[in-house]
């Protein structure tokens, strides 16, 4: 991690003390996909996971008075996150594993998760708002099934288990998404985006 | 059979694809990378959908987060008006205490009981045809795993579960000793049933808890969501209904054996076999589930009895000097408390002494 962003990172928390309310959001927005990727990783559903990240800015909003000033505001988010996730009913249930597995971490620190890197930021906002409007724009449940098999990575089985649909449904929905995102996608911009890399892997090809 | 893949969504479509983008599993890692070495000409068409998998992949994890900021936003304006947030959050959370129960991961102790079951099954063939799986809690052990067709298990201290060998394909049937909380995973075709000595527990796709120590006289199932049906082995083969939060229990009329006393046999013989409504402690939990959370929990139960499970959680042995004392009845809960705490904490109530005979063994005296 930067210093840069630690930086950017306490500006946020102070403003956060100081009550605004944007700041929370940034550092919502900031590390949503850092907490929901550590948190899936060991317990495989995403629901809780995500209901957890909200109980915690909420609670670092409802708290904000009594806070601290935090000099890694990342690693405490992880560490308070991840003690959040464990209390309660998960606690019960693995008390010794999770908590055996996560003081490792705590120890190591805690590195970028691969999905984490997996996300394009910024660069291609164009392409991606596109893809959005296209997945946003999809039914309900078609929608619901492309998260669970492209997003969380499950597989078909997991997520005919999840839904409770037929195996041929899940199959047969997700496919569906994915052809009409895929006919709505072969616009200009990815094209030549895909081009580029296409030729830039070729070229580095005959480099080698 | 390798070039089967022509298009992009040839590759999304495949499940191994999405593990390598995501680096889920080293094999389909492996896998992908020596198809790339191995096929030259694909090298483009996979780093095509490598790309168009991250595209994806980026929209669906911007299009989740906007979801949730928004929902976020709802919530704290929510409690900005208000300050019922604590409430709202404390109603809700002993519901989805049971039923998220489900997704949450198991692998690690599973594997280790798997582990020793392989390693049972293979010392023990020799000498019997039929292999059963065993997993055994020795006392002041507690573990968690899972049963081949999914169905989550917490077994209590100083209990034994034993599955036979054709479990998950035409029966699902299991034989407890002591103390297990089951989350059956749903398969209406497959009935899953839980066998002890007095009663049977068959369920369809529920959260239950049963309890059948051998060297207590009493057997008892709490049902927490779904329904099962209880057969009384002894009562005929009565068979009753359970509702969520409703249980049932059977004391055996021992004779000669065991150590139950008159009065405690009299007062749950008002009880027997008759569906009883759960009692919830003071922070919204069941008392027959507090094992599931590493809570120690009595409730007007009389020492002797509480004595059992002592033995077991702290893997000690209890022995009373005195009738009248094991008689004391006590309402309490401990979490991480040692032995000696426990006993301590019970002392100052009501007027005891104990001494250490050994590491293990106690005598409780007046």
């Amino acid at each position: 991690m930067t210093t840069t962003a630690i930086h950017t990172d306490n500006l946020c928390w102070e403003r956060l003390l100081q009550g605004d309310k944007e700041a929370l959001y940034e550092l919502y927005t900031q590390y949503y996909h850092t907490l929901l990727f550590i948190g899936l990783k060991n317990i495989h559903d995403s629901d809780l996971v995500k209901d957890v990240i909200q109980q915690q800015f909420l609670y670092l909003w409802e708290k904000r008075h009594t806070l601290r000033a935090a000099k890694n505001v990342r690693s405490y988010l992880i560490i308070s996150f991840l003690r959040r996730l464990t209390s309660d009913w998960v606690k019960a249930r693995r008390t010794v594993n999770l908590e055996v597995a996560w003081s490792k971490k705590e120890e190591e620190g805690f590195e970028t998760s691969w999905e984490e890197t997996l996300i394009i930021k910024d660069d291609h906002e164009a392409v991606s708002k596109n893809l959005m409007a296209v997945i946003n724009a999809l039914p309900a449940r078609q929608r619901e099934l492309i998260l669970l098999k492209f997003y969380e990575g499950l597989s078909y089985d997991a997520i005919t288990q999840r839904t409770g649909l037929t195996h041929r449904t899940v199959y047969n929905k997700i496919h569906e998404a994915l052809d009409k995102i895929k006919q709505r996608l072969v616009q200009p911009a990815m094209v030549s985006g895909i081009q580029s890399l296409v030729l830039l892997c070729i070229a580095s090809c005959f480099h080698f | 059979m390798q070039h089967k893949y022509r298009t992009v969504e040839d590759l999304l479509k495949e499940e191994s694809f999405i593990n390598y983008c995501l680096r889920k599993n080293e094999q389909d890692v492996h896998y992908w990378e020596k198809y790339i070495a191995e096929n030259p000409g694909k090298k483009e068409l996979v780093e095509e959908a490598v790309q168009e998998y991250r595209l994806l992949f980026s929209a669906l994890a911007h299009a989740d987060l906007e979801d949730q900021l928004m929902e976020l936003k709802k919530k704290i304006a929510n409690s900005d008006g208000a300050p019922v947030i604590e409430l709202k959050r404390a109603a809700r959370s002993h519901k989805p205490f049971y039923r998220r129960f489900s997704y949450v991961a198991v692998a690690a102790l599973a594997v280790i009981t798997i582990g020793v079951y392989l390693f049972r099954q293979e010392q023990r063939t020799p000498s019997s045809q039929r292999s059963i799986i065993q997993y055994v809690c020795k006392p002041g052990e507690r573990k968690s795993f899972q049963f081949p067709d999914g169905t989550q298990v917490i077994l209590n201290a100083g209990s034994e579960i034993y599955l036979n060998e054709q479990y998950a394909k035409n029966t699902r049937e299991v034989f407890l000793k002591g103390e297990a909380f089951f989350e059956v995973t749903h398969n209406a075709a497959v009935p899953f049933i839980v066998h002890t000595a007095s009663m049977d527990v068959k369920a369809l796709g529920t959260a239950f808890n049963v309890k059948s120590y051998n060297n207590e006289s009493r057997t008892e199932a709490v049902l927490i969501r779904g329904l099962v049906e209880v057969t009384l082995k002894k009562d005929n083969n009565r068979k009753l209904l359970l509702h969520p939060d409703e249980k049932v229990l059977w004391t055996e009329n021992k004779n000669g054996g065991g150590a139950t006393t008159q009065s405690s046999t009299k007062n749950n013989n008002q009880e027997q076999g008759k569906i009883q409504l759960v009692k919830k402690l003071d922070n919204g939990h069941v008392k027959e589930l507090a094992w599931v959370q590493n809570n120690l929990a009595f409730e007007d139960e009389a020492f002797e009895e509480i004595a059992f499970q002592l033995n077991r959680w702290y893997n000690v042995t209890i022995r009373f000097e005195s009738n009248d004392i094991s008689q004391y009845h006590f309402t309490a809960t401990f979490k991480k408390e040692k032995i000696e705490q426990v006993l301590d904490i019970l002392k100052a109530s009501k007027k005891f002494n104990y001494r250490f005979e050994g590491e293990r063994s106690i005598v409780i005296y007046k």
